[in-house]
């Protein structure tokens, strides 16, 4: 399996809650804008399950350094042009048939790319001045277009320092596919389906660009 | 010849119904083995435009046992039960193993599905040599 050039939809728009932690530190500021960088050790999957078997889909796409704009206030943080996206054909499950049944499902072709749109984060105030190198929760309000379905949903995640302007952040995020209008891929005539569940894990370290 | 079509209806839907109860129990029963089924190697799709073929298979299959059957069959002797057992058994030795032998030599799949492969082909035999050999003795 290739985890080193895995940074994805989910992993970027948490990735995005890490400027909390480098820069937009101010107690209350106006619009601030930031570069930033998801590095290549970072992993991101998701994981399901059919009647038969479980199987785990590595995202293989790669983002170019992004540019946000976050409003703080203590813990709290507000975000505009954080929306990012991730191509459908980009998803590898180490099975070309799950892979074509996953991309069919997801209407690939209508609809190429997953879209994310960071809301909203909380997190420790403690933590705003970018000294916790142990582990902290974060929390986050995203907005998921899939398959031209659009949904707000709430993550939970944890992250720490691990050095000036660099972060760890992992988490997971379940979702059911049905509420996209996604039907679940089924094989064997049938017989074989997959569950309705899936879950984004992420694991990612982030860095961002102080040269603005 | 409409009473040869009857019979290989009759024994084509016998087949269709164990295949479908086959499907069903592989799933339920041996789901490893099932997951091996969900490869691109295998069209096993309503949609796709090969899919109503394997439906087909068992009325095939019937038509070419009871053409064996009513060519061959003064050649087994007992009970209806034993007749049927040897007409399975016959076709297995001489279509189903040999097939299945160049199957697993050529293509990606387990040694245990080719055993159930040939399994399944001596039951399917044996089914219909049961049905003629009761129908048509």
């Amino acid at each position: 399996m290739n985890y080193r050039r895995v940074p994805g939809f989910l992993s970027m728009s948490l990735a995005i809650l890490c400027l909390i932690l480098a820069g937009f530190t101010a107690d209350s500021s106006p619009a601030n804008r930031k570069r930033i960088r998801i590095e290549d050790q970072s992993r991101l999957y998701l994981q399901g399950t059919s009647n038969v078997n479980s199987f785990t889909c590595d995202c293989e796409d790669r983002f170019e350094p992004l540019l946000i704009e976050a409003e703080l206030n203590n813990g709290y943080s507000r975000f505009r042009n954080a929306g990012l996206s991730l191509g459908v054909k980009k998803l590898n499950c180490k099975n070309r048939k799950i892979d074509t049944d996953l991309q069919k499902a997801l209407l690939a072709d209508q609809y190429p790319d997953i879209r994310v749109s960071l809301v909203d984060t909380w997190q420790n105030t403690k933590c705003t001045d970018g000294s916790c190198y142990n582990w902290f929760d974060v929390q986050a309000n995203v907005m998921i277009t899939i398959a031209g379905v659009s949904s707000k949903e709430f993550i939970k995640a944890k992250a720490r320092m691990l050095g000036p302007n660099r972060f760890q952040l992992r988490g997971e995020k379940w979702l059911k596919m049905s509420s996209f209008g996604i039907i679940p891929p089924e094989a064997m005539f049938g017989m074989i389906k997959v569950n309705d569940d899936i879950t984004f894990h992420f694991d990612l370290v982030v860095v961002v660009d102080e040269n603005m | 010849m409409k009473r040869f079509l009857m019979k290989v209806i009759i024994g084509g839907l016998a087949l269709l119904l164990l295949s479908v109860v086959a499907l069903i129990l592989v799933v339920k029963l041996m789901p490893w083995l099932a997951e091996e089924y969900y490869d691109p190697m295998f069209d096993l799709d309503m949609n796709s435009s090969k899919g109503w073929l394997f439906f087909v298979h068992p009325f095939v299959l019937s038509l070419a046992i009871a053409w064996f059957w009513r060519r061959f069959k003064g050649l087994f002797h007992g009970s209806f039960w034993w007749r049927g057992i040897e007409v399975g058994v016959v076709y297995g030795l001489i279509a189903t193993i040999p097939s299945m032998w160049i199957t697993y030599s050529s293509l990606a799949v387990s040694l245990t599905m080719i055993l159930t492969w040939v399994a399944y082909g001596f039951f399917q035999a044996i089914v219909l040599g049961v049905i003629y050999a009761k129908m048509s003795p």
